[in-house]
């Protein structure tokens, strides 16, 4: 799960960009090796032009809203002259691992996500958008990636503020025109990841480290701290004492729940995202009318190997304004499908492409997911107690870290979320143990 | 000895049977009391079945008075005999493609009684069924006990159940399922072997039926704000789909959990006896001419798309689903059930699995139960495709409620896909 934002949120010190040295590195507090020769090799290396030259350079940390908790984010804009002689600007985001806690660390490690963003920045979106540009679809899904450095566990892509994308209230959810649009997007990059993965004979599903894996069970005291902070809570409303107490029938068999929902099985599989929620989208709006134009997908860390259900169940019930969540999921699946089984199809897929029916039994089979991120993750992801909010805190099972995901359930949305949707999750025999 | 009355109301109900004699009778009610010198003192008939009431047989209601050997005292016991459409060729050829005759005197005279005598062993004994007095194959006819008597009726299949009637339905429902999948255990291939259900791999007899309603929903969707063409597309292009697609939902999977279908479950099949001060409601249900071996998904969702109010239908489906759910396994468990029991999420998954059987059952079933133009309403009128039938299902689509049902559920069912082409499986 990702913790994007949690600290940034909090102890956000504000720092001011400045003026590039001539020598190494490129500012101060940036990584020792990031420097300008660093970037004119990155630069040389992705234009093939070995005579491109730098001539101004800029570089600050990228903070806010922005920052992404699996890493350290630098801002940087380049202005440039290749052979022709002519100047150009360049606008890009580094990312880079980061020397976190000891704790943290080991805890993250077999989820490996460092290397796998950029193992999927660099060989996977890029021959995604080629598949596109196949049948003509110039749609562009994510930032173009400029250089991946796995020494130094270093990603270099557009920098898409500068294009006005930016990343949208996670407090108050996407309405249906901003889901739709998303949507879109994601059913494009799944069927491309399907026909990718058809053409290299399985080349995706070595991505087998999603969330919930068979590898490791690190993040469990996350996912069951936080499903007894949410009984904890549930259990002080009359009428809900029941739900509490499936909640908490719930946990010895919990993480199997989860596992299976990553298992791969019969039916269309896909590169799902792995961790798609309003803070792994930057949308562009219009400056006059404020509307949104455009959406990108960013943060490829949790990137797994299954049913397109772990993005469909994960987006749609953590990201969406209150009426959408509870009544208009299955609208909106219909409408992913339209554009992901056309897609499919113009791309010539070999294997059957199911029928919307097929489809959404297979999804349901999976659904396990979709009351684990309303009843847990949504929690987390519209948390609005900042004070303790890290990757200690959701992992730890200490009094700070119990303390923390009680906070998270103070949140009234989160609580009308709950009150409407465990009912329901129970009648569908979701919060059975006995599933 | 025995006077016979008939009563002829003559135009607007089925005649009763020729061979309904007293000899007839006083042999069948001596067989059923056990005494060979019972005498009959009075034989009434009357015919039961109105037009528009029962598309598929007809009922005669018979009370006699009786003295028992070495008695005076006269007794008094009322029965239903219930015979085929024997008059019409063209409706007896087609019930007899389904074997719905013979399917139902097998459930009155074997099965019915043997699902009874199982629960009666348990702490969920109830009466669900009719009791079986005689099963006539050379006629056939099968009478039972008249349930009229002891206040039972058919509900109003115009307003539909309400969610007290609705779960009672579904209790005795669930506990027929279970005791059809313990005896089926017991006595394997029994029940496994009645497989000619409305929808079956043996007779696409009814198929006009079905698809002609599916034109008559096209076009109602063509014409409809709410709906429009994109529906009457699809609704047109199921037209000769909706057999092949119904008849798999009654293919029974082996890796679910299937039981004895009622196989037409609705209110017109329920007698309920409403509640007073000494009793609660109760039902029971009738007419078993469509029991075949399948998923409970067929009974369920004929049930829901044809019998409940639209509130109910719209707010609780899923909390009665978990009802029969529960009362289903607590019986089979008491009935030491050793074969599947699906959990709670298995059983929304199979009724998902099965879910074209409300597509079907709202679009043409509903439309016939909820039709209070009786003027046309009968069997030829739902086969045929003259002009007297294609004016009867247009009538019955111009019914307000059922248009109101429709509005509300053909949107659900098309964001399932359940109105797109399917694949083969």
């Amino acid at each position: 799960m990702s913790v994007t934002d949690l600290i940034s949120a909090l102890d956000a010190i504000p720092k001011q960009s400045t003026v590039v040295p001539e020598s190494n590195p490129i500012f101060l507090d940036a990584p020792e090796w990031l420097t300008e020769n660093y970037l004119l090799d990155a630069l040389r290396k992705f234009y093939g032009d070995q005579k491109l030259k730098i001539t101004a350079l800029d570089g600050c940390p990228a903070l806010g809203r922005g920052e992404n908790y699996g890493g350290v984010l630098t801002r940087v804009k380049a202005e440039f002259t290749k052979q022709d002689g002519k100047s150009q600007m360049g606008h890009y985001i580094i990312k880079t691992s980061f020397e976190s806690d000891e704790f943290s660390r080991k805890a993250m490690e077999p989820y490996d996500i460092f290397n796998r963003e950029m193992s999927i920045y660099e060989q996977i979106l890029p021959k995604l958008k080629a598949l596109l540009l196949e049948i003509n679809d110039e749609e562009q899904i994510f930032a173009e990636t400029m250089a991946v450095d796995y020494d130094r566990s270093a990603l270099i892509f557009e920098d898409l503020s500068v294009r006005g994308f930016i990343m949208p209230d996670r407090l108050v959810g996407l309405d249906m025109k901003l889901a739709r649009m998303v949507l879109r997007k994601l059913a494009k990059m799944h069927a491309t990841s399907a026909v990718l993965n058809e053409r290299e004979c399985g080349a995706l599903e070595t991505y087998d480290r999603g969330m919930f894996n068979r590898h490791t069970d690190n993040y469990a005291p996350c996912f069951l701290g936080l499903i007894q902070a949410a009984s904890r809570r549930v259990s002080q409303w009359p009428g809900y004492e029941q739900y509490a107490a499936k909640l908490d029938a719930l946990i010895p068999v919990y993480m199997e729940l989860g596992k299976r929902v990553f298992d791969v099985c019969p039916g269309i599989n896909v590169l799902a995202h792995g961790d798609l929620w309003t803070n792994n989208v930057l949308v562009k709006y219009d400056k006059v009318t404020g509307e949104p134009e455009d959406v990108i997908i960013i943060d490829f860390q949790y990137a797994a190997w299954g049913s397109p259900a772990i993005d469909l169940f994960y987006f749609l019930n953590s990201s969406l304004q209150f009426d959408f969540h509870v009544h208009h999921q299955q609208e909106l699946i219909q409408y992913y499908f339209e554009i992901f089984s056309e897609t499919l199809r113009k791309l010539r897929y070999k294997s059957p492409i199911p029928s919307l029916h097929k489809f959404h039994l297979d999804l349901k089979k999976k659904s396990f997911y979709a009351m684990h991120t309303s009843i847990s993750v949504f929690a987390v992801q519209r948390n609005v107690e900042t004070a303790d909010a890290d990757f200690n805190a959701l992992m730890s099972t200490n009094q700070r870290a119990i303390n923390f995901k009680n906070g998270c359930y103070n949140n009234p949305i989160t609580q009308k979320v709950l009150r409407k949707l465990l009912p329901v999750f129970n009648t569908e025999g979701l919060l059975d143990a006995d599933q | 000895m025995g006077e016979t009355r008939n009563g002829n109301d003559a135009d607007n109900f089925h005649p009763a049977p020729e061979w309904l004699t007293v000899p007839y009778v006083e042999n069948i009610l001596r067989r059923y009391k056990k005494d060979e010198d019972l005498n009959i003192t009075d034989l009434s008939i009357k015919p039961a079945t109105a037009k528009g009431e029962n598309y598929a047989s007809v009922m005669t209601r018979i009370k006699v008075d009786y003295v028992l050997s070495g008695s005076n005292v006269s007794e008094t016991k009322f029965f239903i005999v219930k015979t085929t459409y024997e008059n019409d060729a063209f409706i007896s050829n087609i019930f007899a493609s389904y074997q719905a005759s013979t399917t139902e005197m097998v459930m009155y005279d074997k099965i019915l009684p043997k699902l009874s005598a199982l629960l009666d062993d348990t702490e969920q004994s109830e009466k669900l069924f009719a009791n079986t007095i005689y099963v006539d194959y050379e006629h056939s006819a099968i009478i039972f006990e008249d349930l009229a008597v002891c206040q039972y009726t058919i509900g109003d299949r115009l307003i539909g159940y309400d969610l007290e009637f609705t779960k009672l339905a579904l209790r005795k429902l669930a506990k027929m399922h279970a005791a059809a999948a313990v005896l089926n255990e017991r006595q394997p291939g029994l029940l496994t072997k009645l497989d000619h259900g409305i929808f079956n791999r043996h007779s696409r007899a009814f198929a006009p039926m079905f698809e002609n309603f599916m034109g008559v929903a096209a076009n109602f969707a063509a014409e409809c704000p709410e709906l429009g063409n994109v529906y009457a597309d699809k609704l047109r292009r199921l037209k000769n789909l909706v057999m092949e697609y119904t008849e798999r939902v009654y293919d029974p999977q082996p890796d679910e959990f299937n039981t004895l279908t009622h196989g037409d479950l609705w209110v017109n099949n329920i007698m309920l006896r409403e509640k007073t001060e000494n009793r609660d409601l109760d039902m029971l249900l009738i007419d078993f001419q469509f029991s075949a071996w399948g998923s409970p998904a067929i009974d369920l969702h004929y049930f829901f798309c044809t019998s409940l109010q639209l509130e109910v239908r719209k707010k609780y489906l899923n909390e009665l689903i978990e009802y029969y759910h529960g009362v289903l396994v607590e019986t089979l468990r008491a009935l030491n059930f050793t074969g599947y029991i699906p959990t709670l999420r298995q059983m929304w998954l199979q009724l998902e699995k099965g879910k074209f059987m409300a597509v079907v059952a709202s679009l043409t079933c509903q439309a016939i139960m909820l039709n209070d133009q009786t003027a046309d309403a009968d069997f030829n009128a739902l086969m045929l495709d003259n002009e007297r039938s294609r004016n009867f299902k247009k009538v019955a689509y111009n019914n307000k409620k059922f248009q109101e049902n429709l509005k509300h559920f053909l949107p659900i069912y098309n964001q399932c896909g359940l109105l797109d082409l399917q694949e083969w499986d």
